[in-house]
């Protein structure tokens, strides 16, 4: 201790004092040194008692401290529950006001009446939902707060809290233990000379890794770009590994599977009319502003009819080109026969939403491999474009006033 | 000789000092003396030199197989990791292990009392080789690591890093001073800044200067770490055993 | 916490006695590691502004059989990879046991390099004969072909 140090300094000099030339060289040594600075010390000290009586930490554990830490969050965490308080109770207020407004029991008013009442009383034309009025209940208006992250001494419970990103870093951790663990499996394996587990096996093929956003959703932290391509080369060279099936449970939480695999299973079967001829109806066929259904039937001669006319209806070849360009593409244009209602729009949106209709019921009349072909040629895929406003101070959307210099 | 003679006077000019204090020393044992029967078995433990019993945990000769002994090359050489250095096998600069014990068995020590106080320990380390392994012995002693990129402000700034008022770590433990070779880790700095004692293994190239109980010491060699990490995590888990009894006899 | 942040003045010890002493923290509030630090010192102070350590040449370490080695290695023996997990002795030091055997047998200075040489490398080739042979079964074919083989003179003309 303190003082431990000081009377040894003294025994030490005893020793010295008789032989001067011994001391020079000792007095070079550190600790010596030290102890000299140490005594010079105390003498300025020594007038206040600050240092001297200090309470022994055993007796100030007991007292049970609570960290400022924790302090400092059930403080903030209390006057958040005040706060949550006190807008649920402005919320309840309103919701009564409402319903008294709209002649309604203010006591069975569900938040649905609410949005209602708030659409019908504060009508806007804003296009953005998000910036229309609302009224919401204060659990959804304002965002959840954390949990305390530590315990009451102050002490995180993640044993990563100081790296600021501990989840993302105990991924990174856990994927370093996995791979650390496959490598001495197969070390284990090599020296037994045992033949490798025929069932084990990964199918990758069906999934991808997620993406950043979705990583960043499962782990509740935002990662930089750096980060996730560190992500990936980890889990890449874990998958890589020739007994990575062990671990793929592991593997499969970090994967998503890919949509095109459900979008195969989604093709609807035809059903029969009376005269025992299949055919398959696909409503609410969309393009710009036309809407309407198609039906394909087989087996055909390839009689087009749109809304009882034949493809006269359309009096451009483009539109005709659209609405036959499926038909020629899959081979199928004296194969079947197509019915079709089309309200709304031109004739190139009424075309475009009758191509799209015949492609997606010609979906239960084709091979898979043509439905890979149709997929690749777009016919299978929505056209969501629509007419883009035009913007004040301008003729046209995009167009812009002729630039005069002056 | 005339340094000497110098130096002997001031030499004697501090033994009144020193007489002065050794009085002082005895007057304030008396109250010591006068505390409860409790508060001395207990003041015991900072008292007894090696009270974890830390100084058992290795020898020299395990220092030497797990190649502690190993510096950088000469021309790499810190001036401050002089007084350290045994000597320079064929321009590779070799630690005098006896050093090195000494100053490790001081920082075992020193983190064993930590742990008993339910100190936050925290490791650092950045050299990838040996980062999963400083981890895993973070969490194996139920202490805390930081191997990765290193944010500036997460001492300095803590509050504001975190979103809320932290507690810091009460001992950093660094088995890797430098950031790169060329650099010092922040933390170094931070720690000293925040109050923070620090251990660090210096290598021959590091600078000791802010290190609080330095341990020179081969800092790159996967086996080194090793021993290291299994002795801090020793140590710790000792202290840890000593605050459960006391905890349990408080309550 | 009040505290001094210029971690280039003093140690962090002495700005926490500072501190305390003039009354700035309180004494309960002191960090935890305060009195094991005063119990437990460090061997020196953890100063930044430290004046450099006397600048004194590196001492040199050599032995006496580094004579003997350089003169093995100048002749281009024992220079193979040394395996550091192995817990066998490497090629040099055999090579430097047979020298101090043979120089103990009074063979002429001139001699000592080549003629150990020769025997130590003599002595791998049986090694490794021997373990080849024994590693199979020795009841087969192979090994007895494999004994009556000499492969150091496999493709030398008869």
């Amino acid at each position: 201790m303190y003082f431990n140090s000081i009377t040894m300094s003294r025994v030490i000099i005893k020793q010295l004092l008789p032989h001067t030339k011994s001391f020079c060289v000792t007095f070079r040594n550190p600790t010596v040194s030290n102890v000299f600075n140490y005594s010079t010390k105390v003498t300025t000290t020594n007038s206040n008692n600050a240092l001297e009586n200090l309470t022994d930490w055993e007796t100030l554990s007991r007292k049970k401290k609570i960290s400022k830490a924790m302090k400092a969050y059930l403080e903030r965490s209390q006057e958040h529950d005040e706060f949550m308080k006190r807008q649920q109770f402005e919320y309840n207020i309103g919701k009564r006001h409402l319903a008294n407004m709209m002649g309604e029991d203010p006591e069975t008013f569900t938040q649905k009446d609410v949005d209602r009442a708030i659409e019908y009383l504060f009508p806007s034309g804003i296009y953005d939902p998000a910036a229309r009025p609302l009224m919401k209940p204060p659990e959804e208006v304002f965002p959840a707060r954390k949990a305390a992250e530590f315990d009451e001494a102050g002490r995180p419970h993640h044993f990563l809290f100081y790296t600021g990103k501990p989840s993302y870093f105990k991924l990174m951790y856990d994927a370093a233990e996995n791979i650390q663990q496959l490598y001495n499996f197969q070390d284990k394996i090599i020296r037994k000379k045992a033949t490798p587990d025929p069932n084990g096996s990964l199918n990758l093929s069906s999934s991808v890794w997620l993406t950043k956003d979705q990583l960043e959703q499962v782990l509740v932290e935002t990662i930089t770009e750096l980060e996730y391509n560190n992500f990936k080369l980890v889990m890449q060279r874990l998958v890589s590994l020739p007994h990575a099936y062990r671990v793929k449970e592991f593997i499969e939480k970090y994967r998503k599977p890919l949509s095109s695999q459900k979008f195969a299973l989604e093709i609807p079967k035809p059903s029969y009319d009376a005269e025992g001829r299949a055919f398959i109806t696909t409503y609410e066929c969309l393009r710009k502003k036309a809407r309407g259904d198609v039906t394909v039937i087989a087996p055909g001669t390839g009689k087009i009819t749109i809304n009882g006319k034949d493809i006269t209806y359309f009096e451009d070849v483009q539109s005709r080109e659209q609405v036959m360009f499926p038909l020629i593409f899959t081979e199928m244009q004296d194969r079947v026969d197509i019915v079709c209602n089309i309200e709304g729009g031109g004739p190139s949106g009424q075309s475009g939403a009758i191509r799209w209709g015949i492609a997606w019921g010609l979906r239960s009349f084709v091979d898979a491999e043509m439905l890979q072909k149709m997929h690749v040629a777009g016919l299978l895929t929505r056209d969501f474009r629509r007419r883009e406003r035009k913007k004040p101070g301008q003729p046209g959307a995009r167009k812009k006033p002729t630039w005069k210099k002056r | 000789m005339f340094s000497n003679c110098i130096k002997h006077r001031a030499f004697i000019r501090t033994v009144p000092l020193l007489r002065y204090n050794s009085t002082a020393t005895e007057s304030v044992a008396s109250p010591v003396a006068a505390e409860t029967e409790d508060q001395v078995a207990k003041k015991q433990i900072l008292d007894h030199p090696d009270y974890f019993s830390v100084h058992n945990l290795f020898t020299v000769k395990d220092l030497f197989d797990a190649r502690v002994h190993y510096g950088h090359k000469e021309g790499s050489l810190n001036d401050y990791m002089r007084p350290y250095i045994y000597g320079s096998r064929l321009g590779h600069l070799i630690f005098d292990l006896d050093i090195t014990a000494e100053h490790l068995r001081k920082a075992l020590n020193f983190t064993a009392h930590i742990a008993y106080r339910g100190g936050i320990i925290c490791f650092f380390n950045r050299n990838a080789l040996n980062s999963h392994l400083v981890e895993r012995t973070a969490q194996e002693c139920g202490e805390y690591a930081h191997t990765r990129f290193w944010r500036g402000g997460i001492f300095t700034n803590a509050n504001h890093q975190f979103g809320a008022v932290t507690r810091l770590p009460d001992l950093c433990i660094f088995l890797n001073t430098q950031n790169n070779i060329l650099n010092q880790h922040t933390a170094v700095r931070d720690s000293a800044k925040m109050l923070i004692p620090t251990i660090g293994v210096v290598d021959t190239n590091c600078n000791p200067n802010l290190i609080t109980y330095p341990v020179p010491g081969n800092d790159d060699t996967p086996t080194a770490i090793e021993l290291y990490c299994k002795l801090f995590k020793a140590a710790i888990l000792r202290g840890k055993e000593e605050r459960m009894k006391f905890l349990q006899e408080n309550n | 916490m009040a505290s001094s942040r210029l971690e280039r003045i003093g140690t962090i010890f002495t700005r926490v006695e500072g501190l305390l002493t003039k009354g700035a923290m309180r004494a309960d509030d002191r960090p935890l590691w305060f009195d094991v630090y005063r119990a437990f010192p460090p061997l020196t102070e953890p100063k930044f502004a430290k004046p450099k350590p006397e600048i004194k040449p590196i001492r040199q370490i050599l032995y006496p059989e580094d004579v003997i080695r350089a003169k093995f290695h100048s002749s281009g023996h024992g220079l193979g990879t040394v395996s550091m997990i192995s817990q066998t002795e490497t090629q040099t030091k055999r090579l430097i046991q047979q020298y101090e055997k043979l120089k103990a047998e009074g063979v002429p200075e001139e001699e000592l390099i080549e003629k150990s040489a020769a025997i130590i490398g003599s002595e791998r080739q049986l090694e490794a004969t021997k373990a080849k042979v024994t590693a199979q079964n020795p009841d087969s074919v192979t090994a007895k072909v494999m004994a009556d083989v000499d492969i150091k003179n496999i493709f030398k003309e008869k």
